[in-house]
């Protein structure tokens, strides 16, 4: 066998393999691959958040929320509830998607960016009540500056993320009413809005409720 | 997701219910008078369900090829372990603190004899 033969043997070999790029070793498309890897960075950026607040709970001797009602818990109950069923009615946009019910998928994705618009103006009305009441990234009346410069931090970085959510859903729901979606699309851009809704999982919970 | 796998609307209802039930559940326990270790670990635990209905359900997560599960739960449970890792060396964070603010406003020993180094 010559050279050439044997090196294109070897090239066939490798493609023909689940990691030489001839097959899906996930068994996914690529862009829901990306997606994944996405939300694996950026799950790894809310972690390190999370645990520098955790940090910063436990070296800390006192915690404003333990002694003074700052939050309206029914308020945040209630964005809870719209992130939470804005991620339901997604996974019915993307199940609907995948029945190639185009009209009924940008339906759900409507109803999903409404979901996300609440949630939007709860935690901006919730922003400006605490800005009022005198909290800034740098102190707070209640004597704890790590509290309010985690809360500003933690919150306003995921609403970062709702907003993004809200504009690339807004993207996708235009292009599914115009006919130029793809089921794979709509899943991905599911994918993204589901993330958003663990994030606040655990931001609920550590942070208005711990 | 496998393009076979085709979802009734019933599952994804089920599942929103569950999570507003674990939601209403975990509010209660915030309001709870117990110690914080306590409550931490029930939310925690709480937490992690419903992130394992969100990602299994709405992710459809249960339908991907072991691998894509793999390196999607892998780098968190790392995480985990990171914090773990972590934690021991903040427990005496403050009083470290205090010390090298002590440190730096103290004049350094310099030995009989020694010149300063320019």
């Amino acid at each position: 066998m010559s050279r050439m033969q044997t090196a294109t043997a070897e090239q066939e070999r490798i493609l023909a393999s689940p990691w030489g790029g001839g097959r899906s070793p996930f068994g996914t498309d690529w862009g829901k691959l990306m997606m994944w890897l996405f939300i694996i960075s950026d799950a790894l950026t809310f972690a390190a958040l999370i645990a520098t607040y955790g940090i910063m709970r436990y070296i800390s001797p006192r915690w404003p929320i333990h002694e003074y009602p700052i939050f309206d818990m029914k308020l945040i109950g209630f964005m809870t509830f719209a992130l939470i069923s804005s991620s339901a009615v997604m996974a019915m946009a993307v199940g609907a998607a995948r029945e190639h019910n185009p009209k009924l998928a940008v339906r759900f994705l409507l109803l999903t960016i409404l979901g996300g618009v609440i949630f939007l103006g709860s935690q901006a009305y919730e922003w400006a009540h605490f800005i009022g009441e005198g909290a800034r990234l740098w102190g707070n009346p209640w004597g704890v500056p790590q509290f309010s410069a985690s809360f500003f931090v933690m919150t306003g970085f995921h609403g970062f993320h709702v907003f993004s959510g809200v504009v690339y859903l807004t993207v996708v729901a235009l292009r599914a009413a115009l006919g130029r979606y793809t089921d794979q699309g709509v899943e991905i851009a599911g994918l993204y809005w589901h993330f958003i809704d663990i994030v606040w999982v655990f931001i609920f919970a550590f942070f208005y409720l711990l | 997701m496998d393009s076979g796998h085709s979802h009734g609307y019933k599952v994804y209802f089920s599942c929103w219910l569950g999570l507003l039930g674990l939601t209403v559940v975990a509010m209660g326990v915030g309001q709870l008078d117990m110690p914080t270790g306590a409550k931490a670990f029930l939310l925690v635990g709480l937490s992690i369900v419903k992130v394992l209905l969100i990602a299994t359900y709405f992710m459809h997560l249960r339908f991907e090829k072991k691998s894509l599960v793999f390196i999607t739960t892998i780098p968190l449970m790392l995480a985990v372990l990171m914090w773990f890792m972590i934690v021991p060396d903040t427990l005496d964070t403050g009083r470290r603190t205090l010390t090298l603010r002590d440190a730096a406003v103290q004049p350094a020993k310099v030995p009989p004899g020694a010149a300063p180094r320019h």
